[in-house]
């Protein structure tokens, strides 16, 4: 028995190191032609025959016929479709778990928790999910800054494609507080920072004078004001830098509201504490009954996974059903979807995310838009990612087929320019379909076998829902 | 002083009745009639415990007293199809989910302070019946809620069974509806070949009596609904309080639908029920469920869904008649009608109108609650109300 | 699934009972009414003023804005004012306020534009109801954490319209929505005018009063013996908090003064360390006084006077040991020997107990604190010639909060049931001079009297509801608490309410909850004031709304019989003179 679970653990970290290995041992910048292939840009119309010249970790040039220097190595992309990395907008995933306990921790990282060897990269890897937005989760009132990743590296600092993107906050009530206390919470961490930094700002001005050797002749409102301007970086605490840069409205911010009556106050508060500019809202399901108010806002959004809200009427009892990303498309929002965790179907799935959105009477190029370019923008990395064009980061997929499709694979994942991912040499999907007298076969285990309590795989349970999100 | 002078004569007068033996008459303002009008000006003669006559043109016999209550009103004491009064709990079998052989007249203690708080507020008579707890429960009692101990049992009920998720759990069988239902065709195919037994279930069972059957959600209405047509069953469902979500289910069942208990916090998606029954004329009736509930919540509940558009008629219907019919002594209570049990309310108002105080409460023409707070909040009522 | 069923893109509320939203200003042309002399002569003077302006103003928005005159004719009009009840009455509404109520003549008067004559003969107005203590609409989302910074708009669910609607329908057109709460202080309730269900949000008035609750506690303290404690020691920390604040503007204000006449601070870097020393000892100080810094014992002369108010006898305990606690415990039980039992005569009208005036009650005073006083003398007069920066006391948001109750900005309301808590609250609203009401009071009866002594208002929940509660068997019979009830409208204005329902719903039965009361002995003017103009008056809105009178803001119900009848139904409910729902089309 020892000898079977030895021999399984062995097979198991050795197939990990080797899943790492292939994904890391491919990554070399080099210069890469991809010809031949249909060319679906997002920004733009769909090339039908076209290249896309890959160097120096960036786009070089996008068309039906690009010119190739003579050391680029060539890949045939005959009846392949060549599509920009997808984005995952907002996720806890890639984290130990989603929320520190305090309500209240804008000093905290997530470079701090994530961590590289979680199945869910290798997941979104094999997806197509070229960048992933890893935020703190929604079991929160003010929580630390999120960074966006890729799928692959050894370290989160190999990983990182843009550091400190966002921070992230929530209105609706966190695990044992009501919408009363967490409304009270943001006011008493505002008004803390305020008083704070007045503090600071008289001591900075004290500080001046001491060192002038002068007396203090202006009451304490002015030497605040005039303290202002002596504060310099390093004077402000760890624990106020984020919160203070995002009354500022210097940081921007990703806000959860989990019910329809969340979006106001969201929306107030944002306003009130100076982010609104900068803020993305996250909406759970309900959230579309409170369309007006999101529609005045005109902040981007990030839509629940859970596409469909149902709900009966109070008075009748009738069950009603709304498609919610058709309420947010009609209103002309730009949004992004989620991957919805521990389902079964295909919601796990961003392109199965944007299927749906098409089949529910989204326009193809707004559904496109909802899982690459809307979720680089309003990470504010419009620029780098998101689509295929020249100068942008080289995130780029080579898929078997439509990216829409329910038939189409991943072949090859590009990121930064170095080729991340390649489905013949992704053994665990591999042995996934391998037939069973292959040598890379399915487990070798008779059926009839019992699996002992207590073994477990590596990372199990790692998508697990954990009670305390949402 | 001299208020107060009129209030001891009142008490008096009020005592006088009790005491007046087998016969008295009472002179009213009027009183309520079992389509929720209400006749003016009336007397009401109550001979041997039974209203001997009731109307505006009443000959009083010599020697029977009469009593002026020219300020006050006459409505019928009500009747209530699912208590648990006097039971202290003894009405849960924790064993056996199928009891259709046990009988609740076993059960309730008749001297239980539940019975005088349900007489207080203008219960006379009631179902006693077993808990929900059980796909069968048994055979329920029908009992007044006052007068001399020896009469208060009517006889027994309609048997009562439960649909709800209550009667179902892991511990025992039937632990599912399916399962449930599978057991209940069984013992129907049973009952129906031996044509004599004569228990409640088998009576029920062969179509010839009507079983009190608890379902709570609108599926529930539906289940019971195709279930009493498969098997041409006679069902009163129980609690549901959301049936005009499934009005055919409603309707096809045939019998009143027992509604309640209204609180003042119920959504409308309750309390709209009776309107839209009563609109496709099929019979409710109201049940206080005391003492889980007050029992005064019976009232409430008809005003309450009185003001939610119900019409009175249907609402005083299923105060008393409807419910009086359930219980199968429609002969005997339910309406002030001649050869009835005088058990009956003296209202200083409009019987329906909460505004309205019990001022007694009869049972077989014995007073059996007289309102305590008469003598001293009688001033500032009579000041206020003109 | 069905595709797009966005119905709440239009308007949530379900077809059948939606309320005419935004039908502003009804103008109807061709009414060959009767209508004529007095209100006819006065409706048509201020329709030819209207008229006149309108044909003066180069729009024609003046229309939008509830310009049209509308008259209600021929109702018994129950005005919870000073009128009382008027037999064929005329309720006339202008620009959004009520321009008249009185007796009709009944005359004819010819069609005027700009008038909508409602002939209501035989039915009844009365104004807008209020609930004065609702859940209605409340979303918490959560178990209920409550803190004195809690506000309850904050958990107001406006998209819940349906539950509004259902209020709305049933005359509700104002609602004070309360925090659920928990025990202790649990923040702020909000008004809410029901005027537009599609922006609740704008017709919020927020900070009506402060919300506390005593006996009902399910976190924190849940013993009455630490509850009514902490009430009190955050009550006296506030009042502390109140005078360090003023304390602290006052010696700002010589601050600025002396900075003014050339005075200046010296800083020196060794001052730096020092002063950092004595900021920390200072806050502790300062701390410490928050707490007990006006020790209120009537033994220890400390009284002091609080607008024109003498506050005594609290008892400062914050730095009590166990060893204290226990002895406390003792001397309680002490006292139960000798036959005087805290609470034990209570209803019994020849004894009266006042545990504050109790000597044991109190606690010696702490030996630091003439210690601390004599520190702060020394150091006053040390510092005398120097010039120093005063320090501002630490930002307490609790105190914060009920400073506002102190200082009497702001009304505060005990939901309080037995009635020996109900005696103790009295008497925590004697010490600090509070604007309170006592809320709940279902054991009220016992302790009438002494509430109509203390001149405090009663909010009334639900005066029937299910038999769940521990010790309310007593109250069991409906005629005894709607007698209670009765009772209470003898000791000070009543006020009736759906309560404390906790489900975000409310206010549809106010009616009938009336009449209950009504059955119980209360007077049926009494009933419907106190769901009129007493409930607006414990939610400071009655200059506003809550009853008929001239120049009021025009809530009004029009009711095809007397409100409190089981049958009778709202035909029609105006806020600010716009009719928000008409019973036509609907049922």
């Amino acid at each position: 028995m020892n000898q079977r679970r030895l021999h399984r653990s062995a097979t198991m970290a050795l197939m990990l190191s080797a899943a790492i290995a292939v994904f890391v041992s491919a990554a070399q910048a080099q210069t890469v032609l991809l010809e031949n292939g249909k060319i679906i840009p997002v920004n733009g119309e769909p090339i039908e025959k076209g290249s896309v010249l890959i160097k120096n970790g960036r786009i070089e040039a996008v068309g039906a016929s690009v010119d190739a220097p003579f050391d680029a190595k060539v890949i045939d992309c005959e009846g392949k479709v060549i599509f920009p990395g997808m984005i995952d907008a907002h996720t806890w995933r890639g984290l130990d778990v989603p929320n520190e306990s305090p309500g209240v921790t804008p000093f905290l990282n997530v470079y701090d928790a994530i961590d590289p060897s979680q199945l869910f990269f290798e997941d979104s890897l094999r997806d197509g999910v070229l960048s992933i937005h890893v935020s703190p989760g929604n079991n929160t009132i003010i929580d630390g800054l999120t960074r966006v990743v890729h799928p692959i590296g050894l370290t989160p600092e190999q990983m990182t494609t843009a550091p400190d993107v966002a921070m992230k906050l929530s209105v609706t009530p966190k695990t044992g507080y009501d919408r009363m206390r967490q409304m009270a919470e943001f006011r008493e961490a505002f008004r803390k920072l305020d008083e704070e930094m007045a503090q600071l700002a008289e001591k900075k001005y004290e500080d001046k004078l001491r060192e002038d050797e002068k007396d203090l002749t202006v009451p304490p409102e002015e030497a605040r004001e005039k303290g202002k301007e002596l504060i310099e970086p390093k004077d402000i605490p760890d624990k106020n830098r984020n919160l203070l840069m995002l009354s500022q409205g210097k940081l921007r911010n990703f806000v959860y509201c989990g019910a329809a009556m969340d979006v106001p106050a969201a929306i107030r508060t944002a306003k009130q504490y100076g982010f609104f500019d900068q803020s993305v809202f996250v909406l759970g399901s309900e959230t579309f009954k409170a369309i007006d108010a999101l529609k005045d806002a005109g902040r981007p959004v990030v839509l629940d996974g859970n596409l469909v809200h149902t709900e009966a009427d109070a008075l009748t009892g009738e069950e009603e059903e709304t498609f919610v990303p058709k309420v947010i498309d009609d209103a002309g929002l730009k949004f992004a979807l989620q991957r919805q965790w521990g389902s079964t179907l295909g919601e796990r799935y961003l392109w199965y995310q944007a299927a749906r959105c098409v089949r529910e009477g989204i326009s193809r190029d707004h559904a496109l838009k909802s899982i690459t370019l809307w979720p680089a923008e309003m990470l504010g990395l419009g620029d780098r990612l998101g689509s295929l064009e020249k100068g942008k980061d080289a995130n780029v997929l080579v898929l078997s087929g439509d990216p829409l499709k329910m038939t189409t694979w991943v072949e090859l994942g590009f990121v930064q320019g170095e080729k991340v991912y390649d489905k013949a040499e992704d053994i665990r999907l591999n042995r996934l379909f391998a037939a069973p007298e292959d040598e890379l076969g399915p487990s070798t285990a008779p059926v009839s076998q019992p699996v002992e309590e207590g073994h477990t795989e590596v990372h199990q349970g790692e998508y697990e829902e954990p009670e305390t999100d949402q | 002083m001299h208020k107060r002078m009129v209030f001891t004569l009142a008490l008096l007068l009020t005592a006088s009745v009790a005491l007046a033996g087998d016969s008295y008459a009472i002179k009213a303002a009027g009183y309520l009639k079992p389509d929720g009008s209400i006749e003016k000006d009336i007397t009401l003669l109550v001979i041997d415990g039974k209203i001997g006559a009731i109307g505006q043109d009443v000959s009083v016999p010599n020697g029977v007293a009469v009593v002026e209550r020219n300020d006050q009103m006459i409505g019928p004491g009500l009747v209530d199809v699912h208590t648990t009064l006097g039971t202290n709990g003894r009405n849960f079998e924790q064993a056996n989910s199928i009891e259709a052989g046990a009988r609740a007249k076993e059960l309730f203690d008749p001297d239980h302070h539940d019975f005088k708080e349900a007489a207080a507020a203008g219960i006379t008579t009631v179902i006693i019946a077993p808990a929900s707890t059980h796909l069968i429960g048994g055979r329920t009692v029908v009992v007044k809620t006052g007068g001399p101990r020896e009469e208060r049992m009517m006889g027994e009920g309609p048997l009562k069974l439960s649909l709800t998720q209550e009667a179902f759990n892991m511990r025992r069988t039937p632990t599912s509806l399916t399962g449930g239902l599978y057991n209940l065709r069984q013992m129907i195919a049973a009952a129906e070949k031996n044509k004599n037994d004569q228990s409640a279930f088998a009576r029920w069972a062969r179509g010839e009596t009507h079983a009190l059957v608890e379902v709570g959600t609108p599926e529930g209405v539906s289940t019971l609904a195709q279930f009493a047509e498969e098997q041409g069953l006679k069902c009163v469902a129980l609690y549901a309080n959301q049936a005009a979500e499934r009005l055919d289910d409603a309707k096809s069942l045939g019998q009143p639908i027992v509604l309640g208990t209204y609180e003042f916090s119920d959504p409308r998606r309750y309390t709209r029920n009776p309107n839209i029954l009563a609109a496709n004329d099929i019979p409710f009736a109201l049940t206080s469920s005391a003492p889980r509930y007050q029992s005064a919540l019976m009232r409430v509940g008809a005003a309450m869904v009185m003001k939610q558009g119900a019409p009175r008629s249907a609402v005083a219907a299923s105060l008393t008649t409807v419910p009086a019919e359930i219980a199968g002594v429609a002969k005997r209570v339910g309406s002030l009608t001649p050869g009835k049990d005088a058990d009956f309310i003296l209202y200083d108002g409009d019987p329906l109108d909460l505004r309205s105080r019990m001022r007694a409460v009869f049972i077989g023409g014995e007073r059996v609650y007289v309102s305590e707070t008469l003598a001293s909040h009688d001033g500032s009522k009579e000041g206020g109300k003109s | 699934m069905t595709g797009t069923v966005s119905r709440y893109t239009q308007s949530p509320i379900h077809p059948v009972d939606r309320p005419p939203l935004r039908r502003w200003g009804k103008l109807k042309y061709s009414c060959y009414c009767s209508l004529n002399g007095r209100d006819a002569l006065t409706m048509r003077v201020i329709c030819r003023v209207i008229l006149g302006w309108v044909l003066l103003t180069p729009t024609t928005s003046v229309w939008a804005q509830g310009g049209g005159i509308t008259a209600i004719r021929g109702a018994t009009v129950l005005t919870s004012s000073d009128a009382g009840t008027i037999e064929n009455g005329v309720v006339i509404m202008r620009g959004g306020k009520i321009a008249d109520v009185r007796v009709s003549s009944g005359q004819a008067v010819p069609p005027m534009p700009g008038l909508n004559l409602i002939e209501a003969e035989g039915k009844y107005v009365t104004a807008g109801l209020i609930d004065a203590w609702s859940t209605l609409g409340l979303n918490p989302g959560g178990p209920i954490a409550p803190v004195a910074t809690s506000r309850a708009t904050d958990a107001l669910n406006v998209y819940d319209r349906d539950a509004f609607a259902d209020a709305l329908r049933m005359g509700v057109t104002g609602v004070c929505v309360t925090p659920p709460a928990a025990g202790g202080f649990s923040g702020t309730a909000a008004f809410v005018r029901l005027k537009d269900l599609n922006d609740l949000a704008g017709n919020v008035t927020d900070d009506v009063c402060i919300v506390a609750q005593v006996g009902l506690g399910t976190k924190g303290p849940v013993s009455r013996l630490a509850e009514l404690k902490a009430l009190r020691d955050l009550l006296e920390t506030a009042a502390a908090y109140r005078d360090a604040l003023d304390e602290y503007d006052e010696k700002l204000e010589d601050y600025k003064k002396a900075l003014k006449d050339g005075k200046t601070v010296k800083l020196t870097k060794d001052d730096d360390k020092e002063k950092e020393k004595k900021a920390a000892k200072k806050g502790e100080g300062r701390r410490g006084r928050g707490r007990r810094g006006r020790g209120r014992h009537p033994e220890h002369d400390h009284e002091h006077d609080h607008h024109g108010h003498t506050c005594v006898g609290i008892r400062c305990c914050d730095e009590i040991t166990e060893d204290e606690f226990v002895e406390w415990l003792q001397s309680l039980g002490e006292k139960k020997e000798e036959g005087h039992v805290p609470g034990d005569d209570i209803g019994n009208e020849h004894v009266e107990y006042d545990p504050w005036a109790d000597p044991d009650w109190a606690s010696d005073e702490p030996e630091e604190k003439k210690d601390d006083a004599k520190d702060k003398k020394d150091g006053d007069k040390k510092d005398d010639d120097e010039l120093k920066k005063p320090d501002k006391p630490a930002y307490d948001p609790v105190s914060e909060v009920l400073m506002r109750a102190i200082k009497r900005e702001i009304p505060i309301r005990f939901e309080v049931h037995r009635p020996g808590d109900v005696l103790h609250v009295l008497k925590l609203i004697d010490t600090y001079y509070l604007d309170a009401t006592v809320v709940g009071a279902s054991g009220l009866l016992p302790v009438a009297e002494n509430v109509a002594d203390a001149k405090v208002g009663v909010i009334v929940g639900q005066v029937i509801g299910s038999a769940g509660g521990n010790d309310r068997s007593h109250l069991r019979d409906l005629n005894l608490q709607s007698a209670a009830a009765s009772q209470h409208a003898e000791v000070s204005p009543l006020v009736l309410s759906s309560g404390r329902q906790g489900n975000g719903v409310g206010g549809q039965y106010l009616t009938q909850n009336a009449a209950l009361a009504v059955s119980g002995g209360l007077s049926e003017d009494a009933a419907i004031r106190a769901i009129t103009i007493e409930a607006a008056r414990s939610c400071k809105m009655a200059d506003e709304i809550g009853s008929l009178e001239k120049g009021k803001k025009a809530d009004v119900v029009l009711w095809s019989g007397h409100p409190l009848a089981p049958d009778s139904v709202v035909e029609k409910v105006f806020v600010d003179g716009v009719e928000v729902y008409s019973r036509e089309g609907g049922q």
